[in-house]
């Protein structure tokens, strides 16, 4: 096992991983679900009989933060962090675990902004076309398959490092 | 199958039963009233247009005026509705008889003159209270003085003012009086705050001294000045507890008013059914004696249509017209009952043309296994199962609600099967009890874990994207056939679909072991697979080169197909998502039995607000991905939609539904 200055290093680079497809899953879902929320607050000031379809539509760039804790909830589950009997990592097995967070990581953080904004436009369809509701469910998922993809990625990844 | 037959008829009436007949009608929901007007005016027929009649103005009017009460009394409503209420519209469920009897008996006018007479008072109470608690403010500062300020005026050898000073000016303020009256002032203190004093000037002689005209000094003209600002502020907090209570009495009368919601509601869209009506006259034409209408109709109800009129206007003419080649038919899918549920996947898409095939049936299958696999829990289908069921029965939705929810038991059914398949019990729940026999019994019924072997879902998802896809393109190629291009369908359709046959035999060879010597023979198969494509997609073009090129160019366009199936693999990871978050979820609850006391009852939280949360959230995901690889990687192989939907005449009723 390395250490650096005393840190395991293998753990922590798995660690690291970890916390990375959690914080940029939720950035992205942050901002994402903020920005349609303004635009849902928005809408729902006219008109409050829309508010379930609109919570639907803000639900939308959501997934990405939860896409991000699922793997970096699978990474913990790996390492045995859970169970209070960590696995001795090695550093080759830490990158490993840290590169394969990447993918969730980054295609969260872009595509729950831009699924955001796309939901927020698709809430304009529900304001004026109320019958057209359910195209608007359908847009803000086409940006969503980016982060399905890397989170794709990311487990199969995982599931692939042998600890 | 697919689409509903339509015909075309007229139907000619006595002017006499125009309102009765057309009344017949919005019961009936039968018929779709096409626009006769534009028809005639391409003729020279002396044909007069069907006014609607003069009233509709004075409906409208009424219409207008029960909706403001509604909208005025909804203020005042206290907000029972669910998340879920409100989602679902739920309607006031009306009896004819009910209805009628509002219509004749409900003075609405009463009603909706006391909520105008409310609307204005609660105006004029809000404006009054905004100004006695601006005057209260202005007076704040003055309750000390013990005088009228009117009174300080008038008398003749001495004057008066009234105003604030900054503190730190006062000192000078005070010797600029002093030497401007000489002497002869007095300056009473009535308040003092850090930033303002607020002063009174009794001065001898009848002039003002020049310092009071000038900025350091701020004359103040108080409000009421005829009283004590004291007094004047009691009365001023008696006449806003006087409006406090008439506010409360109004909003009482007004909460009360609110018992006749359901009549007025009631007589909103009474009045929206008549301008329903007359806006359908509008679209008809009458001669001297007769009023005639032109629309669509299901052939399969024209005889139960015959019937009724024959039972009840034994005057009316029922006329069949020739469907000529620009009319164009609005569209209604007609499925089996186990279809008509997918038929609202359909509809988030568009209708098909009149022309075009319903999808439909091509698309249930693979929708309801999409969703099936993605979602993959028996838990949550169950929830999906008894959720639909009873929304059903609490909500008794129209048609399209109907549809969704038969849709998601149906989805909700076939995930209970795939769940027991891919070993998911809201996650992994059943491993976590101490019942062995319950584990061993559940593991019978697993075929594959996405969590421990993901590679089988992966491979098992691109195999159904090959096969939606080549549906999709079989489809086309149908089409085109028997549409009568039928070198084209087989040259077009034909050569993909026998690459991709090709293909797929080839990569089948290859990986079983068994089949491992055709592999080369099929790998040239492919090849000449590849060759008739780029021949056919060629043929078109001009010249041998050019033929080539577009050849080329069309099986570089197989990548789009090659990236259609790849977009499949989101059934494994929506499936992979909603098992890990529910394993997640049992493994926090698990986590928090260990502490003591609140461990149990906080566990049972944590697990039903998780597994509510992530059936929710699963379900509106597996929903929209399962839709979306309908509408992007299956329909743009064949399918164009934009039909119209057929909306027959009927009682649109916006608040109550009748029963």
């Amino acid at each position: 096992m390395v250490s650096w200055f005393g840190i395991e290093a293998g753990m922590g680079f798995a660690i690291l991983g970890a916390a990375l497809a959690v914080f940029l899953g939720g950035i992205g879902s942050s901002i994402g679900v903020g920005i349609a929320g303004q635009m849902a607050s928005g809408v729902v000031t006219e008109d409050p009989e829309k508010f379930g379809k609109l919570l639907l539509l803000q639900a939308l760039p959501g997934t990405q933060g939860i896409y991000g804790f699922l793997v970096g909830f699978w990474v913990i589950l790996k390492v045995g962090l859970l169970g209070g009997d960590p696995a001795s990592i090695t550093i080759d097995q830490g990158f490993q675990l840290f590169a394969a967070c990447l993918p969730i990581a980054f295609s969260g953080l872009i595509s729950g902004i831009w699924q955001g904004k796309v939901s927020a436009a698709a809430m304009g369809i529900v304001a004026k076309r109320p019958e057209a509701s359910g195209k608007a469910l359908i847009l803000p998922a086409m940006v969503e398959t980016y982060a399905i993809l890397g989170l794709l990625a990311s487990i199969l990844l995982i599931t692939g490092i042998r600890i | 199958m697919a689409q509903a037959k339509m015909s075309k008829i007229g139907l000619v009436a006595p002017t006499a039963v125009k309102e009765r007949l057309l009344h017949a009608l919005q019961i009936w929901e039968v018929l779709q009233l096409s626009n006769l007007r534009e028809k005639i005016a391409a003729t020279d027929l002396a044909l007069g247009l069907a006014t609607a009649s003069s009233s509709l103005g004075e409906v409208e009017a009424r219409q207008a005026d029960v909706g403001f009460a509604l909208a005025f009394l909804r203020r005042f409503e206290v907000v029972n509705e669910s998340l879920i209420d409100s989602f679902m519209g739920l309607k006031a469920v009306v009896t004819p008889e009910q209805l009628v009897e509002t219509v004749e008996k409900f003075a609405a006018e009463t009603t909706v003159n006391q909520c105008k007479l409310y609307e204005k008072r609660l105006g004029e109470i809000q404006n009054e209270r905004s100004r006695f608690v601006a005057e209260r403010a202005l007076l704040a500062n003055w309750v000390l003085l013990d005088i009228a300020p009117q009174s300080m005026s008038g008398a003749s050898l001495v004057g008066s003012a009234i105003g604030t000073v900054s503190p730190n000016d006062l000192a000078a303020f005070e010797r600029r009086l002093d030497k401007e009256t000489g002497g002869l002032y007095h300056l009473e203190k009535i308040a003092v705050d850090n930033r303002l004093v607020n002063v009174v000037i009794v001065y001898f002689g009848g002039e003002a001294p020049a310092v009071l005209r000038e900025s350091i000094f701020n004359q103040v003209t108080l409000p009421l000045a005829d009283m004590s600002p004291r007094v004047a502020d009691i009365g001023l907090q008696s006449s806003l507890a006087e409006l406090a209570s008439e506010e409360r009495q109004i909003l009482q009368s007004c909460t009360k008013l609110l018992e006749h919601k359901v009549q007025l509601q009631t007589l909103f869209d009474h009045y929206g059914h008549i301008i329903q009506r007359e806006q359908a006259i509008a679209l008809g034409t009458d001669t001297a004696h007769t009023f005639v209408v032109e629309g669509w109709i299901e052939t399969a109800r024209l005889g139960e249509l015959e019937a009724e009129l024959a039972k009840s206007f034994s005057q009316v003419v029922m006329l069949k017209s020739e469907v000529s080649a620009q009319d164009v038919p609005p569209v209604k899918l007609q499925n089996s009952n186990l279809v008509r549920p997918f038929e609202f996947v359909t509809n988030v898409y568009g209708n098909p043309m009149h022309s075009e095939v319903d999808p439909t049936p091509l698309l249930a299958p693979f929708f309801a296994l999409f969703f099936a696999l993605s979602l993959g829990d028996a838990g949550y289908g169950l929830i999906l199962v008894a959720g639909s069921w009873w929304l059903m029965r609490k909500y008794k939705p129209e048609l399209a609600g109907r549809k969704f929810f038969h849709l998601f038991a149906l989805v909700g059914l076939l995930s209970v099967v795939s769940g027991l398949a891919m070993n998911g019990f809201f996650g992994n729940l059943i491993d976590l009890m101490p019942f062995p026999a319950l584990i061993a019994l559940k593991n019978n019924f697993v075929l594959v874990d996405p969590m421990t072997a993901p590679m089988t879902i992966m491979i098992l998802s691109l195999a159904l994207g090959v096969v939606h896809v080549f549906l999709g393109i079989a489809v086309k190629g149908y089409m085109t056939f028997t549409g009568g291009d039928r070198a084209g369908a087989l040259m077009d359709q034909g050569s993909w679909l026998f690459l991709i046959l090709a293909l797929v035999l080839q990569i089948l060879a290859t990986v079983l072991p068994t089949l491992s010597h055709l592999a080369p023979a099929l790998g040239n198969v492919s090849i000449l697979g590849a060759v008739l494509v780029v021949l056919a997609q060629g043929r078109a073009a001009k010249g041998i080169f050019s033929k080539l090129g577009t050849g080329l160019y069309a099986l570089y366009g197989g990548v789009g197909y090659f990236s259609d199936v790849l977009s499949y693999t989101r059934i494994l990871a929506l499936g992979l998502s909603s098992a890990v978050i529910a394993v997640v979820i049992n493994t926090i609850a698990g986590m928090v039995v260990a502490i003591p006391v609140v461990g149990w009852p906080l566990a049972a939280v944590i697990f039903v607000a998780g597994h509510l949360f992530n059936v929710v959230l699963s379900t509106l995901g597996c929903f929209i991905h399962s839709a979306r690889l309908q509408f992007v990687e299956f329909f743009t192989k064949f399918f164009e939609g934009g039909g119209q939907s057929f909306k027959p005449l009927r009682l649109a009723s916006k608040f109550i539904v009748i029963k």
